[in-house]
């Protein structure tokens, strides 16, 4: 699994909605989703998305796929650099560069930690954030790797 | 929206804390709209299943009210510039809070630049996720 240390995502390419962020900072906030009627669904105003919206900009899987071994997962954490505000009408390139993989033992038994480096790149080409995240998986066995 | 300037801020400062109570129509709501399906966040069997007591709050959604957390003390033209965060304890739905304290502050190309440690706690007042954060506070008189 190892191998996988330097491996980079195929890049997905998201356009950023008036409509998306609305929703998306509804759901931060607690607050029920803009019905489709409502003005703020609507294009027009600035609209700044809460910047873990990028969280929901998924990486493609690698090339070939990593062979995961457990089927319960767990965010161990996440170092974000923000260089500006998410806003409609942002198309984002996001790729995923797997910089570390190693196994621990803790509460929940054997676990898989993933480290990697998620970059968010808009339409011009300038960094918009780097994410550095901390994925564990454990428990049940999926039967694709042992270790 | 109340707005400070950089010179405001003194290190030992803490923002005033802020207390949320996240339900399980949020975490449903923050499922749909994240893409993380993941079902320990909404269903109470499965996330018994994997060791859990209840369902989780997704980590993602605890970073994200730090942010907005810091984002509302900055004020309208501060900015988030980062945010690191360690998910250390499981937080079940209900009442949290986000709190914080300034531990260093300098200018860099201009910018005012204020460091923080920041905390994400449960009900209990105990801290399920340590983090670290750097926010944008306007220069007064620029």
């Amino acid at each position: 699994m190892r191998s996988f240390i330097g491996a980079e995502s195929p890049p997905i390419t998201y356009r950023v909605s008036h409509r998306e962020i609305a929703r998306f900072n509804a759901a931060i906030r607690g607050d029920l989703p803009p019905i489709e009627s409502d003005p703020a669904l609507e294009d027009g105003a600035p609209l700044e998305a809460n910047p873990l919206i990028l969280r929901s900009f998924m990486t493609a899987p690698f090339d070939p796929p990593f062979p995961e071994p457990f089927h319960d997962i767990l965010d161990g954490g996440s170092r974000f650099s923000f260089n500006r505000p998410v806003v409609a009408g942002d198309e984002i390139t996001v790729t995923r560069k797997m910089t570390d993989v190693f196994e621990k033992s803790g509460r929940l038994g054997p676990m898989l930690f993933k480290i990697s480096l998620v970059s968010y790149i808009d339409g011009k080409g300038c960094l918009v954030a780097t994410q550095e995240s901390t994925t564990i998986t454990y428990g049940r066995r999926t039967g694709q790797a042992s270790w | 929206m109340t707005e400070i300037a950089f010179q405001d801020i003194e290190v030992g400062d803490s923002p005033e804390p802020a207390t949320r109570v996240v339900t399980p129509r949020q975490l449903v709501q923050y499922a749909a709209v994240s893409q993380d399906f993941t079902p320990i966040h909404y269903n109470t069997a499965y996330a018994q299943g994997a060791g859990h007591d209840d369902i989780i709050i997704h980590g993602a959604l605890k970073t994200a009210l730090l942010s907005e957390w810091l984002a509302d003390w900055a004020g309208g033209i501060g900015a988030v510039k980062r945010l690191e965060t360690s998910y250390r304890g499981i937080d079940y739905a209900g009442e949290v809070s986000c709190t914080g304290t300034v531990i260093g502050k300098r200018i860099e190309d201009g910018v005012g630049l204020v460091d923080l440690d920041v905390q994400f706690r449960n009900a209990d007042g105990a801290v399920t996720t340590p983090g670290k954060a750097t926010v944008a506070l306007p220069l007064r008189g620029e």
